[in-house]
């Protein structure tokens, strides 16, 4: 089980207990015309391999600003990286050309975006897409990577694989697509997933089995996760810490038990008071 | 949408929709039935809640009752009139008292508009008084209140949707829907990006206007524990198909069809010391102290 020691200095851990993925002192503002929106403030996150770290909080709390500055994918302008580093394995991706981080983005970082419209392609043929992320990253030929795309929709519980790889995303419902950005999350095998509200569209059975298939691979490949998540029940059932954020900034972080045992935060206790219950307590 | 404490009320209202037998195949050379048969009523002043498996034509199905896709087979009524018989101009006055938040909020967005447009739409295309330069405070006035209402601050209506995070987007979603005071209101997953607490206020918000005004709700979600607080009757759906209709608290309790009971059995629970993926499984970290495992393999 891993354990949060923050007074322990990382640079001083054996290498495979340093976080994989360290985010200090982060501050991301939007620069509109009239206006400036802080959308994080100051924020330090970890997680190591094969650790789950839950991120929830308020609609609005910064969020998806702070998982997409991780791959630099806000879009800028109006984003502007403000202050802090964000090491990957030891590396600054802030500071990395963006020749560098193409390199990592979609390798050895995946992204399931909140939105699936904002990755999948309207005008290609899901399976392609899917195909496409091995051809890129790994140089498979065309029939190899049509094979491990068949397999990674398979692996999602995407009923009847070979008819959905044909599919446009129009054709389409919105847990297929959801399933489908999460194939092509995870079929090159990411040391990191960063996973934006991954299971919204799915019913609980088929929610279940991708969680499920989550803690396979951190098992195997030891694959960190980061799960953004507005449902405490999952986070009760995956995470191994949570960070609650509320307004641009970490309110509380700590081991999932400590945190539902005895939150510190106002704002996690109403969160967790205001979660409904299938059983009436 | 009752409260939890309220007995299940049996359908009161009169019959408002009525789905007879409606069919909806896509595709040609391999048919894909989305909608199998399924009939249906949906009386005044309720809210039934639609749940079921990913890609069980939910949202096909709602689609159909609005008619924004035709029907393969089966027919839709609503309020006694039939969808498919409509003249245009009949069609439009019916639309108008039905209205949709539809599951991915911001594909529907048109990005070059400003809030205070996108929630106007349905105000300026059905009320000519809301249209022209002299209406524009009046709307722009009651847009601020509809914004108010979903717990997003009225002064972001010149702000463009991609500004926006998902939960807002989906606040403004419903925000818009709501402009026409609708008789009928169907919402597609309407919180799934919403934390607990604005849900709440959203979820009030929806029980306070269908008190005062009676409104209809056909409310799709995979949200068993909102389904539970909000819904009168659950429908719940499989392949294509209807497999059990009936009031929330029985269905929810003692669920008849097998399906049913899977759904349920699988919802997860807000307690960390039970049913915990995080603990059963073998840790990655406390392997690599092993020294069972190296980064390397890891690849
Ligand atoms: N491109 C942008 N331009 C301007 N403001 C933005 C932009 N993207 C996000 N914001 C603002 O930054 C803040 C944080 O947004 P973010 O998307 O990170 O929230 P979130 O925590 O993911 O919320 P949700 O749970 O609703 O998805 C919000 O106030 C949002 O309006
Ligand atoms: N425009 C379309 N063209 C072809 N097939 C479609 C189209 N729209 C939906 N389908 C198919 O119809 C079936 C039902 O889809 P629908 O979107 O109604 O499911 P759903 O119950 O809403 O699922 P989810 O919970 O994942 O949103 C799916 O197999 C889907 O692929
Ligand atoms: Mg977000
Ligand atoms: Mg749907």
């Amino acid at each position: 089980m891993s354990i949060d020691r923050p007074t322990t200095d990382p640079s001083q851990r054996p290498a495979h207990e340093r976080p994989l993925l360290e985010i200090n002192g982060l501050s991301v503002d939007f620069r509109l015309e009239t206006s400036v929106v802080h959308a994080v403030r100051d924020v330090s996150l970890h997680v190591r391999a094969g650790e789950t770290l839950a991120v929830v909080g308020e609609s609005g709390s910064g969020k998806t600003a702070t998982a997409l500055s991780v791959p630099r994918l806000n879009p800028s302008p109006p984003c502007v990286y403000a202050s802090g580093e964000i090491l990957f394995d030891g590396r600054d991706l802030l500071a990395l050309s963006e020749r560098e981080l193409g390199r990592i983005r979609g390798r050895d970082i995946a992204m399931v975006f909140q939105d699936p419209m904002t990755c999948l392609d309207p005008l290609q043929r899901v399976g392609a897409q899917v195909a496409e992320v091995l051809r890129h990253h790994t140089g498979m030929s065309r029939a190899e990577a049509r094979d491990a795309a068949l397999d990674a929709l398979d692996e999602v519980g995407i009923p009847d694989p070979a008819l959905r790889y044909r599919q446009y995303p129009h054709e389409l419902s919105g847990g297929l697509r959801q399933r489908v950005m999460i194939a092509t999350a995870l079929v090159g095998r990411p040391r990191l997933l960063i996973a934006d509200e991954p299971t919204t569209a799915l019913d609980v059975t088929v929610q279940s089995q991708i969680l499920d298939l989550l803690v396979t691979l951190q098992d195997k490949h030891g694959m960190a996760v980061v799960l953004i998540t507005h449902d405490l029940a999952v986070v009760a059932e995956t995470a191994d810490r949570v960070a609650v954020m509320n307004q641009g900034k970490v309110v509380e972080t700590g081991d999932v038990l400590d945190v539902f045992d005895r939150p510190a935060d106002d704002y996690t206790r109403k969160l967790l008071a205001a979660t409904p219950r299938l059983e009436a307590v | 949408m009752t409260t939890e404490a309220a007995a299940p009320a049996p359908p009161a209202g009169k019959v408002l929709l009525e789905l007879v037998g409606l069919r909806k195949e896509f595709g040609t050379r391999t048919v894909n039935v989305a909608v199998d048969d399924v009939s249906l009523e949906v009386h005044e002043g309720e809210t039934l809640a639609l749940v079921g498996e990913s890609g069980c034509g939910k949202t096909t199905l709602t689609r159909l009752l609005l008619r924004l896709v035709e029907p393969t087979a089966g027919s839709v009524r609503f309020d006694g009139q039939d969808l498919t018989a409509l003249s245009p101009a009949g069609l439009r006055a019916v639309r108008r008292q039905m209205q949709v938040v539809l599951q991915d909020p911001y594909a529907s967005m048109n990005p070059r508009m400003r809030i205070t447009d996108i929630v106007a739409e349905p105000l300026v295309t059905h009320d000519p008084q809301a249209r022209g330069r002299r209406a524009r405070a009046r709307t722009r006035e009651r847009v601020g209140e509809l914004l108010e209402a979903v717990g997003l601050d009225a002064g972001i209506q010149d702000r463009y949707p991609h500004e926006f995070s998902g939960g807002q987007r989906q606040r403004v979603s419903i925000a818009r829907a709501l402009a026409l005071r609708p008789r009928l209101l169907v919402l597609d997953e309407p919180t799934s990006a919403l934390d607990v607490s604005v849900q709440a206020t959203v979820l009030d918000l929806l029980a306070d206007l269908q008190g005062r005004l009676g409104l209809t709700y056909v409310f799709v979600s995979h949200n068993l524990a909102v389904v539970r607080q909000v819904a009168d009757r659950v429908a719940v759906m499989r392949r294509g198909r209807l497999v059990e209709v009936g009031a929330t608290a029985a269905v929810l309790r003692t669920p008849r069809h097998p399906y049913t009971r899977q759904l349920l059995d699988a919802v997860p629970v807000l307690d960390p010391r039970r049913g915990r993926r995080a603990a059963e499984r073998g840790s990655w970290t406390s392997a690599a102290d092993r020294g069972s495992l190296t980064g390397d393999e890891s690849r």
